[in-house]
């Protein structure tokens, strides 16, 4: 046949080419053509869409060849250029990949200009392609997990609805805290708990189950033809999944309430299990209790000691002291387990303290004293957002008040401030005082509690200080671990000024007007 | 290395089996591997035994088709094999069901299998799918992926005696159906010469709708009614008549025709073909003379002889189309033994015919392919 004939019919074939699947299928169709159409005896499509290693195609290079040969992307720059191998970037065309044909007769100009235009058709269709799977991905998927979205889990409920899986089980996890970890860690360490939950549940899963996002903080798996034992199975895997993960990750653990249920049959409606899942899931919440809060006070706490590395132990001492002083005063219960909490997170507010504020070695300029003091309100406001956090949000608040009413934020006196604000007060106080911070070194114990009945009255409830004094002469120094804030053991700081207590100092002027301890 | 031959036509299928194997095997030692060609009027089975009582434990690989290719001309029944052995020359077969709806799987499997007996890095793959199979070009293409350039491939489709309704691939392991043998040959050389005579007539013709076999439409139109109008209107019922004479040729970049067999008309005006079509893609009506043929077997045959140095033996698959275009007439073999002169060789005729243009398995329709061995 006249050659120029042949090419008007290769070129009909070959801008004709099309494909509807996967890079697999055009693959097999780029080598049916190619081999057929020009002879081409090994055929590679290296593609670098969204990978670092590139994504390979190879056809007519056996297993042997390349180990032999080595890397595939080598061998096609070994032998570029020579008369029987044709090479075509892709990203000219706006696809980043390369396509690679070789045969033992050299390339004629005319079968060259047929590859050119296969090149680009290839290139065109992969570009198409790739912005169909894409959008199909952006429109199915979680961006921030990768698990499928809301969407599609619902439209896999309807699907399975009508189909012949039965029985069909749910499962809903639910992560605790995320809100906190968002408002207190910020939303990238919220993300990163979230990825975390995802990968945990996902893991615990078999490869026909779905799982997705279907909330801010909530996760659901569909997990076809399987009863309610085998869900439940899988349920307790994702929470041992989870004790796994943070036995890798102490410094922030995940805490996730899990619900099951299960549809037996296609007469009872997937909807109607997905929210009997979600409610199993509440009461696992409620009945775990003290865990979910366990989870935030963690957060919190991790989150404090990377803003705060000064008041490391702070908040473990602080509930030690408190909780005797409060056993000491009679408390309720209740009141026992409020006040272990407010212990927990009174200082949750520096979150929202500038760096440099908290970590200042030096006397804080009034600026910076002003916007310390703001700590109980932006601490009050973060309980506030938590379920967990919100029976003690006001004690936060009302941590730094005084007695006589000079204290801050709002300048309440006496009984105004709670009697746990109070006690914590005090406790707060001496352990601050007992402490290595900077600027200077910790007070002895014999000071911190004369400094402490200095103060009673005007900063501290008078008749909490007289037990706590009591207290503390038959307790002797409080117990510390850890190299910082080892107790003074030598009189010598009895006869130092009071010095100041927490993080940073207080300026000149502020301590004059009495309203801290704090100063220099 | 060493070749025999044989052949048998008797009525009884294991001696006709026994017979020709005997022929074959009977100058050599120890045979490596026996080519064993079959018709359908035989039990498979039968023959398979019967030539297994002679070929000594080698290895069989066999093809029922729809006659028998020998020097002295083409026989309608009967039973040949060519034997092959002597120093260096190994062998191994492999028998592989199709897999439904995954043809180039079926290739890929068929290849690891005769690698899993022989790893070896080249050599000569003899196949004989099943002629009746679908997507026979897919298996070949995933049978090469896994062997790749340095193995030569040669074969043809088994067949039946034209009822079109089943027909039988063998190895030393027994007969099956819907399969494809295969032989892995090396320690000789093959030379391979492939053609077959048609020529383009009129204008191109676009495939704009194909599945497999199945041929819907040329030129956005019902198939049957573009072709029956290009050849001047056909009644349905001569259409085997037609499409023997006028095949459809697709053209590759260097101008040479694959060629596509009419079989019948289908419901609804679709064409169904022998082998698969490639959709999207330009076809031209092809005719061709007697003699373009006969010039074509000669071309091949020389082909395929001047590559080996030393020929020992030559195999023939030739299609039965065009035995039936040239009236059953011992032409073409007398231009093949001809070029051959004295060569050993025998054949069968095939439905489809595999071999490559450049290096690439092709599986061809209405075509002759030879293949030449020896040192």
């Amino acid at each position: 046949m006249d050659v120029h004939l042949a090419e008007l019919a290769v070129l009909y074939e070959v801008a004709s080419f099309n494909f509807s699947g996967s890079e697999e299928e055009l693959f097999r169709e780029l080598v049916a053509k190619a081999s057929r159409l020009f002879g081409a005896r090994r055929i590679a499509l290296l593609l670098f869409e969204e990978s670092a290693r590139p994504a390979c195609y190879a056809w007519g290079f056996p297993e042997h060849f390349l180990q032999e040969q080595g890397d595939l992307l080598d061998y096609i720059r070994r032998n570029q250029g020579s008369p029987g191998v044709y090479v075509r970037d892709l990203e000219k065309k706006g696809t980043p990949g390369l396509l690679f044909l070789e045969r033992k007769r050299e390339f004629e100009g005319h079968e060259r200009r047929l590859l050119d235009i296969l090149a680009g058709r290839v290139a065109e269709l992969l570009q198409v392609y790739f912005r169909e799977k894409r959008l199909i991905y952006l429109s199915t998927r979680d961006p921030l997990t990768g698990l499928y979205n809301r969407a599609y889990f619902e439209e896999e409920l309807r699907r399975l609805q009508k189909g012949r899986c039965f029985p069909v089980s749910l499962i809903v996890c639910d992560l605790d805290g995320l809100k906190v970890a968002n408002d207190t860690l910020g939303h990238k360490r919220g993300d990163e708990l979230l990825r975390r939950a995802a990968r945990v549940i996902a893991r615990c899963v078999r490869g026909s189950d779905l799982v997705a996002r279907v909330g801010g903080d909530e996760f659901a798996v569909v997990l076809p033809q399987t009863d309610r034992a085998a869900a439940e199975e899988v349920a307790r895997r994702i929470t041992q999944a989870v004790e796994e993960d943070n036995a890798r990750h102490p410094e922030i653990p995940l805490s996730i309430s899990v619900g099951t249920a299960t549809a037996e049959d296609p007469g009872r409606p997937l909807v109607e299990a997905y929210k009997e899942a979600d409610d199993a899931m509440y009461r696992d919440k409620l009945a775990r209790g003290a865990e979910p809060r366990g989870a935030v006070v963690r957060v919190l706490k991790a989150a404090l000691a990377e803003r705060d590395c000064a008041a490391m132990g702070h908040a473990e001492r602080v509930k030690e002291l408190a909780c005797a002083l409060g056993e000491a005063v009679g408390l309720s219960r209740a009141d026992m387990d409020k006040l272990r909490l407010l212990a927990d997170v009174h200082d949750i507010g520096k979150l929202g303290v500038p760096e440099q504020v908290l970590s200042k070695t030096s006397a804080l300029t009034d600026e910076e004293w002003e916007e310390f003091k703001r700590h109980p309100e932006v601490g009050y406001r973060i309980a506030l957002s938590s379920v967990e956090l919100a029976p003690v949000a006001e004690l936060i608040r009302q941590h730094h008040e005084w007695w006589s009413g000079q204290g801050y934020p709002r300048g309440l006196a006496g009984e105004e401030i709670h009697i746990l604000s109070r006690i914590l007060a005090v406790a707060d106080a001496y352990d601050a005082m007992t402490s290595e911070r900077p600027p200077g070194p910790a007070l002895s114990h014999e000071d911190a509690l004369a400094e402490i009945q200095k103060r009673a009255g005007a900063q501290f409830d008078p008749q909490l200080v007289e037990v706590f004094i009591r207290l503390m002469s038959e307790r002797g120094p409080a117990c510390r671990s850890g190299a910082r804030g080892q107790p003074s053991a030598a009189g010598g700081s009895g006869e130092k000024e009071p010095r100041p207590w927490g993080p940073g100092c207080r300026p000149e002027s502020a301590e004059e007007e009495g309203v801290d301890s704090r100063r220099e | 290395m060493k070749a025999g031959v044989g052949f048998s036509c008797a009525p009884s299928s294991k001696k006709a089996g026994a017979e020709a194997a005997g022929k074959a095997c009977c100058l050599l030692e120890k045979p490596v591997l026996a080519f064993l060609f079959s018709t359908d009027g035989y039990n498979q089975e039968d023959v398979l035994e019967g030539a297994l009582s002679e070929t000594g434990g080698s290895c069989v690989v066999g093809a029922c088709g729809a006659g028998i290719v020998t020097p002295q001309g083409i026989y309608r029944e009967g039973v040949a094999v060519l034997a092959l052995g002597g120093e260096g020359i190994s062998a191994v077969t492999a028998l592989v069901q199709f897999i439904e709806g995954d043809p180039e799987e079926t290739g890929r499997r068929l290849a690891r299998n005769l690698l899993a007996k022989a790893p070896v890095r080249t050599g000569t793959v003899f196949v004989f799918p099943d002629g009746l199979a679908n997507n026979i070009s897919k298996m070949l293409c995933g049978l090469y992926e896994v062997l790749g350039p340095d193995f030569q491939y040669v074969g043809g489709g088994t067949g039946d005696n034209l009822r079109f309704i089943r027909s039988y691939q063998m190895t030393e392991c027994g007969v099956s159906s819907c399969s494809v043998a295969a032989a892995l040959v090396w320690g000789c050389s093959f030379g391979i010469g492939v053609g077959h005579g048609w020529r383009s007539v009129g204008a191109p013709l676009i495939i704009t709708k194909a599945r497999g076999r199945v041929l819907y439409e040329l030129d956005e139109q019902p198939a049957f009614d573009v072709y029956s109008c290009r050849l001047g209107g056909l009644n349905p019922q001569n259409f085997a008549e037609f499409g023997a004479k006028h095949p459809l040729g697709i053209a590759d970049a260097s101008g040479r025709f694959i060629i596509r067999d009419p079989l019948k008309v289908l419901p609804g005006g679709a064409i169904q073909l022998v082998t698969d079509v490639p959709p999207k893609a330009v076809a031209y009506l092809m005719t061709a003379e007697k003699e373009d043929l006969l010039r074509v077997a000669r071309d091949v045959a020389t082909a395929a002889l001047q590559v080996v140095r030393a020929p020992g033996f030559a195999l023939v698959f030739d299609c039965v189309s065009r035995s039936l275009f040239l009236g059953n007439g011992p032409e073409e073999v007398a231009v093949i033994r001809e070029v051959l002169g004295s060569l050993p060789f025998v054949g069968f005729l095939t439905f489809g015919e595999v071999a490559p243009y450049e290096d690439v398995p092709l599986f061809h329709n209405k075509s002759l392919v030879i293949t030449v061995g020896g040192e």
